[in-house]
């Protein structure tokens, strides 16, 4: 048995003195775990970082077993975000939510593609990552089966002047249909909708867009028993400041 | 056949990193073939150091004395903390020679995937040995790592309100290195932190 992909490293662990315990975000085979041999050699070490991009070689005997990978470097993102305590912050958080919430062995290309992006602006001088950072939670919430429906107000049906969402339901509220509720109602950033970005209103749209996926992500990983990682709530700790 | 006296010595020898039960049954047997010279000053030795092995209250290095010889050093800066993950890269930097000031082992660095958070680690050890003297410089030497990296920034987080001069260690090529061989973060690292060359 035996497949060839590229991956995102998720996490690693230590397997004894020489090997290592591998968790792959893969294009086309969903997360996968496996033995790297020797994996601790200061040789291939640096590659299994959290956020690089691998060739791999999955192999075993039979389908159900761990497998062994064999690995090769295409692009070392660690690397590049490694040294921007913010960046790397956003990573981890990205990893530890990849590796927490996604079930083993299931097909996700659509979650590897937009991962890949993420991790691509991260890695680059874009200013704008903590918005795409955002945007990827909210994706990522629907491509759980837990997504908020942004496209028009519950109420009254229109497209227009979305501002709100019921934690409730998950689905967009306008403004005026609001009225005396919006209280109770979490703020919905227009960056989250359309593109356009507000650079006076940078700081205020980032903590509701935080503050949003923060509470449908609580909400559905209590659903499921877990709690959000450590590396996640860092992260939201940092922009907080 | 081998006594379950021997067996017992080998199994144990092969929990020693780096041993596995071959090199143990080797290693187990080249003592035994020569007890009195090797098997028990090593015995005596290993004995002697357990009873007396201490964590110094200072710096959580072990050594045999608390505070640990390092620490009580007069001749070392005191003003100088090299913040390091493990008793094994304090070793690794007293190796050198180079550096002379003290040390702090936080055991461990901040780790998602383990459930390593700072409470974990002995960060507040750290602030209150920082606060209690007189500290110019904390050497931030974890590795350059994820998870190294993490607990660094998040030392630098803690301390950035204190007027202390936070350093980092350089990253770039290691001795013997050849470009052809080392991957392009480390040689972008080294590019970015090029330095001009001086005859003397």
């Amino acid at each position: 048995m035996q497949w060839q992909d590229k991956g995102i490293v998720l996490s690693s662990k230590k397997h004894g003195e020489r090997a290592l315990i591998l968790k792959f975000l893969t294009n086309h085979n969903g997360v996968y775990s496996g033995v790297v041999r020797y994996g601790t050699s200061k040789k291939i070490r640096y590659m299994f970082e959290p956020g690089n991009l691998l060739s791999l070689t999955w192999r075993a005997r039979l389908p159900e077993q761990m497998g062994s990978f064999q690995c090769d470097a295409l692009e070392l993102y660690t690397s590049k975000i490694i040294n921007k305590p913010l960046h790397l912050s956003a990573l981890c958080s990205h990893t530890s939510l990849l590796d927490l919430l996604l079930p083993e062995r299931e097909n996700c290309s659509n979650i590897f593609t937009s991962s890949m992006d993420l991790i691509e602006q991260l890695s680059s001088k874009s200013k704008l990552w903590m918005y795409d950072y955002i945007r990827w939670e909210i994706y990522f919430l629907s491509e759980l089966g837990f997504g908020l429906d942004l496209k028009k107000c519950a109420v009254t049906g229109k497209k227009e002047s979305l501002t709100y969402v019921s934690p409730k339901t998950g689905r967009a509220v306008s403004r005026e249909a609001a009225g005396k509720w919006a209280d109770r109602l979490l703020p919905l950033p227009s960056f989250i909708i359309n593109d356009y970005y507000d650079a006076e209103l940078f700081g205020k749209n980032l903590q509701e867009g935080i503050k949003l996926s923060s509470y449908f992500l609580n909400k559905y990983s209590e659903l499921i028993g877990l709690k959000l990682p450590y590396a996640r709530n860092a992260f939201v700790k940092k922009i907080s400041k | 056949m081998e006594s379950v006296e021997i067996k017992t010595l080998i199994k144990l020898m092969s929990k020693v990193p780096g041993l596995g039960p071959r090199s143990a049954r080797r290693a187990v047997l080249t003592l035994l073939q020569n007890p009195k010279k090797k098997m028990i000053p090593l015995a005596e030795m290993m004995l002697k150091t357990a009873n007396s092995i201490k964590l110094c209250s200072m710096c959580s290095n072990i050594d045999v004395h608390d505070p640990c010889l390092i620490c009580q050093d007069d001749k070392r800066e005191h003003s100088t903390i090299c913040v390091v993950e493990e008793i094994a890269d304090l070793w690794a930097i007293e190796r050198t020679g180079i550096y002379k000031g003290r040390y702090y082992v936080l055991g461990g660095v901040l780790s998602a995937l383990d459930g390593v958070s700072s409470e974990d680690l002995k960060i507040s050890q750290l602030l209150n040995h920082i606060n209690n003297n007189s500290v110019d410089e904390v050497i931030l030497a974890t590795s350059a790592t994820v998870a190294g990296q993490t607990t660094s920034y998040y030392i630098l987080d803690l301390l950035k309100d204190k007027k202390i001069k936070i350093t980092k260690l350089a990253q770039g090529m290691p001795m013997g290195g050849e470009l052809d061989y080392l991957d392009e973060g480390t040689i972008g690292a080294a590019l970015n932190l090029r330095q001009i060359i001086n005859e003397d």
